[in-house]
């Protein structure tokens, strides 16, 4: 017999509150680290190609996953009652739709699928509705499972960083760099990293590794990503090569100072948009209010894919609220005008008493004397 | 060839002018101006996103990392790139590409300042389809009834039917890297190690070639069936199988690997040998596919999808299907990978090749895996 996971469960209890007769949920296989991937969070599944899961209120889940050799693996892991694993994605999905499409169907990121895709499913619904965030909504707060799970995702992260202070060397190639501690990272497990690795003597931001050579006086910034079993996590560093100005350190400083202050505001109930003010408040009394905008900065934190990306971005703007058991990055990286931009952060999980950050050690100015 | 997408592009996408410099792009999108003038539309747009964007690469040598970019083109004047990226990476943005004219998408007054430059007219489209709804929406939106879209997709298709030299280089130089990674596979299966291990040394050695993408499966199943990465497993099996896929500057080379022996083996690189002495310029894709031999022992491979191979560059699978009833012509100055694979109970094997045919009829075989190691 099929063992639904518990947000499978949920699911098919909200379609019985709210009148529906089925839910759809897709994924596109981009495997985005700022999105939810609703069919990984209702079937444990992280397809190869694109996927989607049909639950029926009273019915059997089904889920559809490409390509057709990925069968075994998904049978096997999936929370599902049947999988069906096909190189024919559209055709498959709009046949196993089946007795629902007369009925009122749910769908999950249907409009984040291809247009052509989308279209072909929508010809054969006669009622849908789109739910995007529902997924994310369901899985906003971590279970234990994925919040022990993200935890091993940071001491992967933090691995990795320390492999990067062991083995930089001026003279190696940004991609070279990228390669080791990548590799470093999947011996450890990472099934997937969104690694950012640059190096300038003025960033910009940070970017892809590219083929720079490395070089006392470089300023390397790297962004950290490693996902295992499901949770991403992220660790902003940056490391001089060479010496430290003392404008440099000074700048840093700011940015320790602005992460604390966003730590000490994230506090179940709080508004996301106060988070990012207090976190903005030291650059402001500095005189960087200018800079707290985007080409010189992004957001000030996000949340992690692949099961929920709340509380979204960390902006002046969102309406979100923090909520206790939350996992999220927070980053106040930033560009200043006489160092150039800036890298400090970590996953965060809010506690009843504000963020606590998943990192052994947390974020500093490394200066590695060459 | 399917396989595990990245959150993110890793390595360096910058674009190298040496090797694919502005003059090679100037010859590339003189297809774009050409079908602008001769369907009389206002201008072009071509689309892609991290997942699928061989035709948008193709024409701008920009590869989005994630999420999607448009380079539009109007009927004269230089294209404008947008990519769906915030205003604080673009610069890196545009290290990726010969548009000096790089934006964020997500200020959508770009797209609009786009539209304004154009007289009405229908604005032909390349890989939109694979766009989302809501961006449609968006597009459409802006252009409204005076510019209509109208589907261009073949304007590239016929274009890269046939590869450039400067790509057929490419691809050899990525088919060197994906050798030696399908060595190193081997040699760390020789040390004892488990197939895991033998994947992470392959993905490695790529990537210390420069490699900007590389994907890799393995058998847990002494060849059976191919599973993505999964951390947590070690496996030893008697008989090994991976996949190894590098893609450089732009462009895909890929290959089979065989460790450890299997009986298939002998019958699956006769089938690889059938196939080779088949393959000729213009021959019927359809007919090469049925001169490889029916194995009684055992049924095709799963993860080959019931075809012998494909055309391969810009993205892994460049269409043109090696299968049965294929009345396609096998074509010149375009790189195929072949393969041919087996499977029982008790196991798989499959073999490939890297294959060109110049236009003398000359075949060359850029690289073929070898047979397993004990």
């Amino acid at each position: 017999m099929t063992v639904e996971n518990e947000r499978l469960k949920a699911a098919r209890a909200w379609l019985a509150e709210h009148g529906y007769d089925a839910m759809l949920a897709c994924a596109d296989g981009q495997n985005s680290f700022l999105e939810s991937n609703s069919v990984y969070v209702f079937t444990d599944i992280r397809s190869i190609g694109r996927s989607a899961v049909i639950i029926a209120k009273d019915g059997p889940s089904t889920l559809i996953v490409e390509p057709a050799y990925d069968s075994d693996r998904v049978g096997a892991i999936a929370s599902v009652d049947r999988v069906i694993a096909t190189d024919a994605f559209p055709q498959t999905l709009t046949d196993a739709l089946g007795a629902v499409k007369s009925g009122r169907v749910a769908t999950v990121a249907l409009t984040k699928q291809s247009k052509a895709l989308s279209d072909a499913v929508l010809a054969c619904l006669r009622r849908a509705e789109a739910f995007d965030s529902l997924a994310a909504e369901m899985a906003r707060i971590r279970t234990q499972d994925e919040l022990n799970a993200s935890r091993q995702a940071n001491v992967i992260a933090e691995s990795g960083y320390r492999r990067l202070l062991e083995v930089v060397r001026p003279g190696m190639r940004e991609f070279e760099l990228a390669a080791d501690i990548y590799d470093h990272m999947r011996r450890l497990g990472a099934e997937d990293n969104f690694l950012l690795m640059s190096a300038s003597q003025h960033n910009l931001a940070v970017r892809a590794a590219g083929r720079r050579i490395l070089d006392r006086g470089d300023i390397i910034l790297s962004e950290i990503t490693p996902c295992y079993k499901g949770q991403f996590v992220q660790i902003c560093r940056t490391t001089v090569l060479g010496e430290a100005s003392p404008m440099v350190r000074d700048k840093y400083a700011l940015l320790k100072e602005s992460m604390l202050r966003g730590m000490e505001a994230a506090v179940p109930g709080a508004l996301v948009a106060d988070v990012t003010k207090a976190m903005n408040a030291p650059l402001v009394e500095a005189g960087y209010g200018d800079y707290c905008r985007p080409p010189y900065m992004r957001v000030r934190g996000h949340g992690l894919g692949i099961t929920s990306n709340l509380p979204g971005d960390l902006t002046v703007d969102s309406t979100n609220r923090m909520e206790e058991g939350m996992v999220f990055v927070m980053h106040p990286n930033q560009y200043i005008p006489e160092t150039g931009y800036l890298m400090c952060g970590e996953s965060i999980v809010i506690s009843h008493n504000g963020g606590i950050s998943l990192s052994e050690k947390d974020a500093e100015l490394d200066v590695l004397a060459f | 060839m399917l396989t595990v997408h990245p959150s993110i592009m890793l390595g360096s996408y910058l674009w190298d002018e040496e090797r694919l410099p502005r003059d090679e792009f100037d010859a590339r999108t003189a297809v774009i101006r050409d079908a602008i003038a001769a369907n009389g539309w206002s201008g072009m747009l071509v689309y892609g996103d991290a997942r699928e964007h061989a035709a948008l690469a193709w024409f701008t040598n920009f590869i989005p990392r994630m999420r999607w970019a448009m380079a539009l083109f109007p009927a004269s004047g230089q294209p404008v790139l947008l990519a769906s990226m915030s205003s604080r990476d673009i610069p890196a943005m545009k290290t990726m590409t010969w548009i000096g004219d790089v934006k964020s998408g997500w200020e959508w007054k770009w797209f609009e300042q786009w539209r304004a430059t154009l007289s009405d007219g229908p604005i032909g489209t390349i890989g939109l389809a694979e766009a989302t709804p809501l961006l449609w929406k968006q597009i459409t939106g802006s252009l409204g009834a005076a510019l209509p879209l109208v589907a261009a997709d073949d304007v590239a298709a016929t274009a890269r039917t046939v590869q450039r030299p400067r790509e057929i280089s490419v691809i050899k130089e990525a088919a060197q890297i994906v050798k030696r990674a399908r060595q190193a596979f081997q040699d760390e299966w020789a040390r004892g190690s488990d197939i895991e291990t033998c994947a992470l040394v392959a993905e490695r050695t790529a990537r210390d070639n420069a490699a900007q993408d590389v994907r890799t499966l393995v058998s847990r199943d002494n060849g059976r069936t191919l599973q993505p990465f999964a951390p947590g497993l070690s496996t030893r099996t008697e008989k090994g199988l991976g996949y190894i896929a590098v893609k450089y500057l732009g462009y895909w080379a890929d290959t089979y690997v065989q460790v450890g022996t299997e009986p298939l083996d002998r019958t699956v690189e006769a089938q690889l040998d059938a196939l080779l002495a088949a393959v000729t310029a213009g021959r019927p894709l359809g007919e090469i596919a049925g001169a490889v031999p029916a194995a009684e022992i055992a049924a095709p491979h799963p993860v080959l999808s019931g075809h012998f191979g494909r055309r391969i560059g810009s993205s892994l699978n460049e269409g043109s299907e090696i299968r049965t009833g294929v009345s396609t012509p096998f074509a010149t100055d375009t790189v195929y990978s072949l393969h041919a694979g087996l499977c029982d109970e008790d196991g798989g094997s499959v073999a490939s090749a890297l294959v060109l045919t110049d236009r003398d009829g000359r075949l060359s075989v850029l690289d073929r895996s070898a047979g397993g190691v004990a």
